[in-house]
């Protein structure tokens, strides 16, 4: 719940000693922030035009956690991820991830994105899976070796060989996933990577996400449009406005039980509904009813 | 010969001998079989027609005296040569045409400006058969084959240029981001994720080029051979007519069509091992 801006833990944070870096820079440290986002100002220019889409979001992802960002469509929670990612510079405030400052693109915060296109057509599941490790330095073996552990933790071993056209729209998502799980990121980012599954997978797909990262221990920002689903896979909620949007509210969810059927949920549901105003209740509620 | 299957599918008689008709069906057949016949029944209909028509042999050859011809042509070397250096300038032209594709669509990947000046190039150039460069090629290099690869270049550039140029610029957005991802900067992008990803649209450009290439060369030795220099299948063509060595004539077709069948099948197994294995292509 607390907010960037009144947590006296913020100085240390910001221009960190090479020590305190490479410290932090496992990630897995506990107590230690892994992402700070400080009034984070993001527009894009069209027509010559700047057009906020963010005014002033602040937030943090500690190490482990999974942290889920939920919002009206347009309200540019994918922007924020893409400027966490580093494919986009924001207009004002600052990000630092543990520790750094530096906002370039790199496989610490690797993502996992909604389209299926994320695969590279021309090479197999397994060398989807190998490419990135040898790009990052890894050796042959060793990359060939952890592709096919990880692999083998989203049940893909038997898909190994096949070229991405060839797998479902679940399969492709799951190969996203062991890709940016084998890189052993700082943090996985997550841009909607269930929004195009139907139903039944994205359930199937949102219970070994929780799995995995109970045994991976990886941190996870996951945006999300869908209420349900930030239920079930977050701890924390960053529920944001309309853009040019705002954090409206940060829900800990830690506690709240995970069954959809179950009342302390469908409490928690309703206030996440009633923060993101009345247009979503419906879309929602068609959501719950294919679930 | 289809006709025939068609009507006995149709016909739902059971007469042992329609029966017998039916279970040959036409579709059934594999593709290279059903194209056997089909070139056998013509090359039949064109001997027919020479023998029964007592067609003048200095205008319409017979499928034999053709096949004598082709057969001899390349024994005696002639024809052999006359391939050999058609192919040798076809390749000089289309190297010194991708070079140049390269540039601009380097040039129209990078800027704005670039773009909208291959594009209007093209589509001034691009309608205009490459052959009508000719006489101006001609003019500029003399009788000499520096004038066929350059004509020959003219008519690769600019559908190779329009097509990987095409494709670079409708690379998926994430996969570049995954590119980004991953800290892929520079020359290593480009060959590790933009050219793979727009190899659908390059293979399909040089196929373009090659075949608007290739209708240029022989086009471009035919007008050649009339000027009087020479030594390529156009040449061999025209100078068997001005010798009325008819068959000779018939026998340099044959042989173009044939060259023009390998490079499509070349095409084709190059797209089967590649993009269309990759689903980046379906087949046709």
């Amino acid at each position: 719940m607390a907010s960037i801006s009144d947590n006296p833990d913020v100085g240390p944070f910001r221009g960190t000693s090479k020590e305190e870096r490479e410290e932090s820079g496992r990630a897995k440290s506990r107590g230690r922030r892994l992402l700070a986002a400080e009034h984070l100002k993001i527009g894009y220019e069209v027509d010559g035009e700047l057009q906020i889409a963010v005014e002033d979001v602040s937030f943090e992802v500690w190490p482990n956690e999974k942290v889920m960002v939920i919002g009206p469509s347009g309200c540019g929670k994918s922007t924020i991820l893409k400027t966490i990612a580093g494919f986009l510079q924001p207009v004002g405030g600052s990000i630092s991830i543990a520790g750094r400052d530096s906002l370039d693109p790199g496989p610490d915060r690797a993502v996992v994105f909604q389209e299926f296109d994320q695969l590279f057509p021309w090479r197999t599941v397994i060398d989807n899976v190998v490419y990135p490790l040898r790009v990052v330095g890894r050796g042959k073996d060793e990359a060939a070796a952890t592709a096919k552990d990880y692999l083998e933790m989203m049940g893909l071993s038997h898909a190994a060989e096949r070229f991405p056209h060839q797998l479902s729209g679940g399969m492709k998502q799951r190969v996203a996933i062991s890709r940016a799980l084998a890189l052993d990121p700082l943090m996985l980012l997550m841009d909607e990577p269930f929004g195009a599954l139907d139903a039944l997978t994205r359930q199937r797909l949102q219970m070994e996400l929780n799995d995995i990262a109970e045994k991976t221990q990886v941190t996870i920002l996951f945006v999300t449009h869908s209420i349900q689903e930030a239920l079930v896979l977050g701890e924390r909620i960053v529920v944001l406005g309309q853009a040019p949007s705002r954090v409206e509210e940060v829900v800990d969810v830690s506690a709240t039980s995970k069954d959809p059927e179950d009342e302390e949920f469908i409490e928690v549901q309703q206030h996440l509904r009633s923060l993101l105003g009345v247009e979503d209740k419906g879309e929602e509620a068609n959501h719950a009813g294919t679930e | 010969m289809p006709a025939q299957s068609k009507s006995s599918a149709a016909s739902a008689s059971p007469t042992p001998k329609v029966g017998a008709l039916r279970s040959l069906r036409w579709y059934r057949l594999p593709v290279w079989v059903r194209r056997s016949i089909l070139l056998a029944v013509i090359i039949l209909i064109w001997q027919l027609y020479v023998t029964v028509m007592d067609v003048n042999p200095l205008l319409f050859s017979s499928p034999a005296d053709v096949a004598v011809a082709f057969f001899e042509g390349w024994v005696r070397g002639d024809l052999a040569s006359a391939t050999l250096i058609t192919l040798q300038i076809l390749g000089l032209g289309m190297v010194a045409g991708m070079v140049v594709a390269s540039v601009l669509t380097i040039l129209a990947t990078w800027s704005k400006v670039g773009e909208d000046v291959l594009i209007l190039l093209t589509s001034m150039i691009n309608p205009l058969p490459a052959i009508a460069i000719l006489p101006l090629a001609i003019l500029w290099f003399g009788l000499s084959s520096t004038a066929l690869i350059f004509v020959l270049a003219n008519a690769v550039i600019w559908p190779i240029a329009i097509n990987v140029s095409m494709g670079f610029r409708t690379v998926p957005p994430t996969i570049m981001m995954v590119g980004r991802n991953l800290g892929l900067k520079g020359w290593k992008m480009v060959k590790d994720v933009l050219m793979p990803a727009a190899l659908p649209h390059t293979i399909s450009g040089l196929k373009t080029g090659w075949a608007f290439g290739w209708r240029t060369i022989i086009a471009a030795e035919l007008v050649f051979g009339v000027a009087g220099g020479g030594g390529g299948l156009g040449f061999f063509i025209n100078d068997s007519r001005y010798f009325l060595r008819t068959p000779d004539v018939f026998a340099g077709l044959v042989t173009i069509a044939l060259i023009g069948i390998a490079f499509d099948m070349l095409f084709n197994w190059i797209e089967r091992r590649t993009v269309i294995r990759w689903g980046m292509k379906s087949e046709t």
